[in-house]
């Protein structure tokens, strides 16, 4: 019994030394640390949730839907869950379509902004030309200019990885909970993945 | 039986068995705790992954986030220093036992998703390793659980810095003075 009590005490004595360490590296840990009260996956804003219009590029000559006939509600994955409750909630737009509204005059001129949701690493090894970085998990560094530009712009086109990546979805959670309007936000899932696998051209560098 | 008892027993006395465990699990849990520290966000994602926290409790998930790592670390150096044996490798067999039903459940979900042979599965599980076929992580788990409990019933205190153990073993391994009989 005094070796049960003995383990029980340093067991205690163990936790509450990673309770002070844990909190209080993070605390002076600067950017790199976690804030503890954020919620860094804000959940499905369920009666927001507006049906999908069918997305049309600018100059487009046919209309392309946003949704692909095959996604079904039911007998779906985790993760294909995941993005297709995505797609119910935002509007998505393929490949072709962010092509094409890359190519479209408007994006020069900053009628269509390209918003990246990675880190700065993934940012700096190669993004969409034109792109404004807003790490997700940094908001407060970014959200700011960001809405600044998307104040301005029509449309909002955001990215991450592609493939499991959710960053996006994230991001326009957030974006919307800065009153940015739904319908100016556009989700390309297939993200950096699917843009780099068209022989796309990737802009490299940190953000400005 | 008794003969397989006492070689369990003089094999633990010398304290090599107790040492190897130690340094072993204590160095390990504090290379993967090192690699967790690198990129917190990114154990923070690997940690939601899971869903063991309700979204609607980010203080909960962020504090596993931000304490587990460093629990690691304690843990580590206190197995490896040997001063406190039993509470350390109680916490790491507590943690892995922990550990097999979440990630079990996320291998058996990228199962059904892909298909192909279970051990085929490879994800990151965020355990500071970066990807990992499941069958080799389950594998590292069961070793690292066997060299816990090895810590955790060792009477050994060889090679330690302190003794948590009530037996009044002396820091050379010597074993304890019987008392004298009144």
């Amino acid at each position: 019994m005094p070796t049960l009590k003995r383990t029980g005490i340093e067991i205690a004595i163990l936790c509450s030394l990673a309770l002070v360490l844990g909190f209080g590296i993070n605390a002076v840990r600067g950017r790199d640390s976690i804030n503890l009260t954020r919620n860094y996956f804000p959940p499905t804003s369920e009666a927001a949730v507006p049906t999908p219009a069918p997305v049309v590029a600018d100059g487009g000559a046919e209309d392309m839907n946003v949704l692909p006939d095959d996604v079904q509600p039911d007998g779906l994955s985790d993760s294909e869950h995941k993005f297709s409750h995505a797609a119910s909630e935002f509007k998505t737009i393929t490949v072709e379509e962010t092509i094409e509204f890359f190519n479209d005059p408007n994006t020069a001129a900053g009628v269509y902004l390209f918003v990246d949701a990675r880190n700065d690493q993934a940012y700096a090894q190669g993004h969409i030309p034109g792109a404004v970085q807003c790490d997700h998990y940094r908001l407060e560094e970014f959200i700011d200019s960001v809405c600044q530009a998307a104040d301005c712009a029509e449309k909002v086109i955001v990215y991450c990885e592609g493939g499991e990546c959710e960053d996006s979805i994230l991001l326009c959670r957030e974006l919307l909970m800065a009153d940015i309007p739904r319908d100016k936000l556009y989700l390309f899932q297939g993200g950096c993945q699917e843009w780099s696998a068209n022989d796309m051209p990737c802009e490299k560098g940190d953000s400005p | 039986m008794t003969g397989r008892k006492s070689f369990i027993g003089r094999a633990d006395r010398t304290g090599i068995p107790l040492l190897i465990a130690r340094v072993l699990v204590g160095g390990w849990f504090i290379y993967l705790a090192i690699n967790k520290l690198m990129d917190p966000i990114e154990f923070l994602k690997q940690v939601h992954e899971y869903g063991l926290v309700p979204d609607s409790m980010p203080i909960a998930l962020n504090t596993i986030a931000i304490v587990l790592p460093f629990l690691e670390i304690a843990c580590g150096l206190a197995l490896i220093t040997g001063s406190a044996i039993r509470g350390s490798a109680a916490t790491i067999a507590l943690m892995l036992v922990a550990f097999y039903p979440p990630l079990i459940i996320r291998a058996l979900s990228i199962y059904h998703e892909t298909g192909g042979a279970f051990c085929d599965v490879r994800f990151d599980c965020g355990c500071g390793t970066g990807e990992v076929f499941i069958c080799s992580k389950l594998a590292e788990n069961t070793v690292l659980l066997g060299l816990s409990v090895l810590a955790l019933f060792s009477r050994s205190r060889r090679f330690c810095l302190g003794t948590s153990h009530p037996e009044k073993e002396g820091a050379s391994g010597r074993h304890a003075t019987p008392e004298p009989v009144a």
